[in-house]
């Protein structure tokens, strides 16, 4: 994990010495060992207590082990060898100076005078200043495909296409396998790469860069978002597939109802996507033109209030 | 002699294949100018049907119509509607039946002058049906019923208030206002407003016009309706008669009765066009006959004793005598005398009453109900052996009275 | 005066010809998001096709009624509703309040006090004093 760069962590306001301190004696101890700086040594203002005195001459050092608090977070007791390695790594590169920085000074600072009107300052929103804001030269593509791919023999063929650019760029020995995504080509004829040949399906693509390209390349080509889990428990191409076309569940239980055949052939049946509201009844039975010219010709509001 | 095929024939009233092109009877309700918010308010109105419509219901009606406009539903969306369906199966009608055929039998006349798309060419047909099974039913199982009797009767089983009463209880609701936008499964017309009902007399087709409103029985017989009542012509507002087939004319408006007979007869055609005469007979069965009259309720006699001793007296049987059979409280508040009426030893009939008068004349009247409501055993109509030898029936010849009592 | 008619209107007798369903209208009305439509929910999705498949003479609809119960509402020949609120209820509770409602015509639930309701007069008649065998006038 990426420790904060120096100026960010909020401990270092504890730690500046220099500053008069009415923090008592264990805040600012903890402060200091939860500071990187303090694996090694302890800085501790005051006299040192009795237990640590014990400490060091069992252990011989003057940093005697043991200290730390190990439910901190940057606690090095929760440090593996490796994200220490990883952490001696970062925090040879975060070497950074803070410098305070001066106000620039220029005549325009001295000439500043707030204004009275806005008659001739600058007008910031509204349509005009979107329009003007639009680049046509560079229109702004997405990612991924606009709509959802609904057709399971599309999202199929997208997916063997994904396997196979990506394999192919693996097997040529490239590093960066989701350059497949650069190519925007707009033939979105896919079915035609559908075959009946079903070994594909059972390639394995628990290799995470393997399995990042594809995902990354079948969701520019579907426009479906899978989720983090649906890809982690994908351990074969067939997997993902049945993640890409399995149908979420209906938010709404018309939905469901439309999509359930038996509802088709029922013709004493009548499903409603919305509420039926007292207008809808007048409708039916043809009463609510009546009413609806009647308020008109009375210049009422034909619903809600005045 | 050949068999005239009727259903044959009716195919001309089946509906079109929506190429007919719709005159567009505009509604009032189009001159609402404010275009926008009747487009707003039929986007606003969304519901997907369970059904979904197949690709031969692609329109030939204009899109761009908003269903206001229309003066009723397209057929096409006879099958999104539930109602219509619903209304269907609880009729049990024949599947030969389709849908579009029922929502066409509920746009009456006058929500829909044109013909192609209201009842009226199917009412006149089923109007024919059920008059013709009901008679048939009436005449052969009680041959002795007076000719008034017999009116009320056929007006009890078929008439107009016995519709309306079945409409009701099948459960059709009327719609407020006709429209493309209504459900197809609402019985659909434009009402009739105070104003337009007024009856004058128009035209009875009797010579003797100035007199028509003292019509008796044998006129009624020859120039009126199956229920001795004025044909529809005569009772127009305008004196004139209406001229079906006229698509521009939206003549007044109709009653919830008017509208409801017209359906009736409407879905009785549209059985008999559909699925054929068996299935029109059976329908008839099973909804109208199932019905109860009590016949004997509508007897309203006049001179019960006189038209007694007259059918006595035609019949040669020895002419009545009232005795009285048994009585209680004669002096008191509330007798009871029970009077019999004799022919010889035979007793016709008896009666019950406060006074010795009333009695007689109950006792009377019950002796002309026996003879009235005779009803012969095991009664054939003639439509049981019509349509050929499917259900090798022979023909019973039906009883034929030699009249009424003339007094 | 010859003899006169009176008109009335044959009653009906619902199924001695057609037998007509007294239920013509069934609304389902669920929520998306509450819980209490939990099992109107699944009600809806598991249970209705065959509901309505098996009653077509009932006229099915199903709209959202947001932020509200779950509610079964029953329309009847006669124009009365009934409602039956079923917030909380399982998937064959829901199943059973549809068939109550189904089965029920619309009369207000009243005591029958009395074991038959008939139109038709007694078969055998009623008795009276000035019939019998030791009557004589």
């Amino acid at each position: 994990m990426k420790r904060l760069p120096r100026t960010a962590r909020s401990v270092d306001l504890l730690l500046d010495i220099s500053r008069p301190t009415s923090i008592c004696r264990s805040c600012r101890l903890r402060a200091a060992q939860q500071s990187a700086l303090s694996t090694s040594a302890i800085r501790r203002e005051g006299p040192v207590p009795f237990t640590e005195r014990i400490r060091k001459r069992i252990y011989g050092t003057e940093n005697p082990p043991g200290q730390e608090d190990p439910y901190a977070r940057n606690s090095p007791l929760r440090q593996t060898p490796e994200t220490r390695e990883e952490l001696r790594v970062l925090e040879s590169e975060d070497d950074l100076t803070v410098q305070k920085a001066t106000p620039e000074s220029s005549e325009l600072a001295n000439m500043y005078e707030p204004a009275n009107s806005w008659d001739s300052l600058e007008w910031v929103g509204g349509e005009d200043y979107l329009e003007a804001l639009k680049d046509d030269e560079k229109p702004y593509v997405g990612f991924m495909h606009g709509t959802k791919v609904q057709d399971n023999d599309e999202i199929r063929a997208a997916l063997r296409r994904a396997v196979v650019e990506v394999y192919t760029l693996h097997y040529a020995g490239r590093e960066d396998l989701t350059d497949v995504c650069n190519a925007r080509h707009n033939d979105d004829d896919f079915k035609s790469l559908l075959d009946r040949n079903y070994e594909w399906l059972a390639l394995s693509i628990k290799e995470p860069r393997i399995k990042f390209a594809i995902v990354k390349r079948v969701m520019q080509l579907t426009g479906i978002r899978l989720s983090d889990y649906a890809i982690q428990t994908s351990p074969t191409v067939e997997a993902l597939l049945q993640r890409l076309t399995t149908k979420p569940k209906p938010k709404k239980l018309v939905e469901a109802l439309h999509a359930d055949s038996r509802f088709a052939n029922l013709q004493n049946v009548k499903l409603f996507e919305r509420r039926v509201t007292p207008i809808d009844k007048e409708k039916q039975v043809g009463r609510w033109k009546v009413i609806e010219e009647a308020l008109v010709n009375r210049d009422l509001p034909v619903t809600g209030h005045q | 002699m050949k068999r005239l095929r009727l259903d044959r024939w009716g195919a001309q009233f089946l509906p079109p294949q929506y190429q007919v092109p719709r005159p567009r009877v505009l509604c009032p309700y189009q001159q609402a100018s404010h275009d926008h918010r009747i487009q707003h308010s039929t986007r606003f109105y969304r519901s997907t049907p369970a059904i979904r419509d197949t690709p031969d219901y692609e329109d030939s009606i204009d899109l761009a119509t908003p269903l206001e406009q229309l003066p009723s539903p397209p057929p096409k969306l006879a099958s999104s509607s539930a109602k219509l369906a619903a209304l269907h199966a609880r009729l049990s009608l024949p599947s030969k039946l389709p849908l579009h055929t029922l929502a066409r039998c509920l746009v009456d006349a006058s929500a829909d002058p044109s013909p192609d798309f209201n009842n009226s060419s199917l009412a006149i047909l089923g109007s024919e049906i059920l008059g013709y099974h009901t008679s048939e039913y009436l005449l052969c199982h009680y041959p002795r019923l007076p000719m008034t009797v017999l009116f009320a009767a056929q007006y009890a089983y078929v008439g107009p208030k016995a519709l309306r009463s079945m409409t009701l209880e099948w459960g059709v609701e009327v719609a407020a206002e006709p429209g493309g936008e209504v459900d197809p499964g609402l019985l659909q017309l434009k009402r009739l407003r105070p104003e337009e009902a007024v009856i004058q007399a128009g035209e009875t087709g009797r010579p003797n016009q100035q007199w028509a409103y003292r019509r008796g029985t044998s006129s009624r017989i020859v120039y009126d309706d199956q229920f001795g009542d004025l044909k529809k012509d005569a009772t127009t507002a305008s004196g004139n008669a209406m001229v079906v087939g006229s698509s521009t004319a939206q003549g007044p408006g109709a009653t919830d009765e008017e509208a409801s007979k017209n359906f009736v007869r409407a879905l009785v055609g549209a059985v008999y066009l559909h699925a054929g005469r068996a299935a029109a007979k059976r329908f008839f069965e099973q909804h109208f006959l199932s019905r109860q009259l009590e016949l004997s309720k509508l007897f309203d006699f006049k001179h019960a004793p006189r038209d007694l001793s007259r059918l006595c007296a035609r019949e040669g049987f020895e002419s009545p005598v009232a005795r009285l059979i048994s009585e209680t409280g004669r002096l008191s508040r509330h007798p009871v005398f029970v009077v019999g009426v004799y022919s010889g030893n035979d007793k016709l009939g008896e009666g019950a009453g406060a006074s010795l008068d009333e009695a007689r004349i109950r006792a009377a009247a019950a002796a002309l109900k026996g003879w009235y409501l005779y009803s012969p055993i095991d009664a054939m109509v003639p439509s049981d052996v019509e349509g050929g030898d499917k259900e090798k029936k022979k023909w019973e010849p039906a009883m034929i009275d030699i009249g009424e009592i003339i007094t | 005066m010859p003899l006169q008619a009176l008109r009335t209107v044959a009653r009906s007798q619902n199924g001695v010809g057609a037998f007509i369903l007294q239920c013509k209208r069934l609304d389902f009305h669920y929520c998306d998001w509450a819980g209490s439509s939990k099992g109107m929910n699944s009600f809806l999705q598991s249970h209705l096709p065959a509901f309505a498949a098996s009653n077509p003479q009932i006229e099915i609809t199903v709209s959202p009624r947001p932020r509200k119960h779950p509610v079964i509402k029953g329309t009847y020949i006669n124009g009365r509703e009934k409602a039956v609120c079923v917030r909380n209820m399982e998937v064959k509770e829901i199943l059973a309040k549809a068939e109550l409602l189904r089965d029920a015509n619309g009369e207000k639930l009243r005591k029958a006090k009395k074991p038959v309701k008939s139109a038709n007069e007694s078969v055998r008649g009623i008795w009276d004093p000035f019939h019998g065998a030791n009557w004589s006038i």
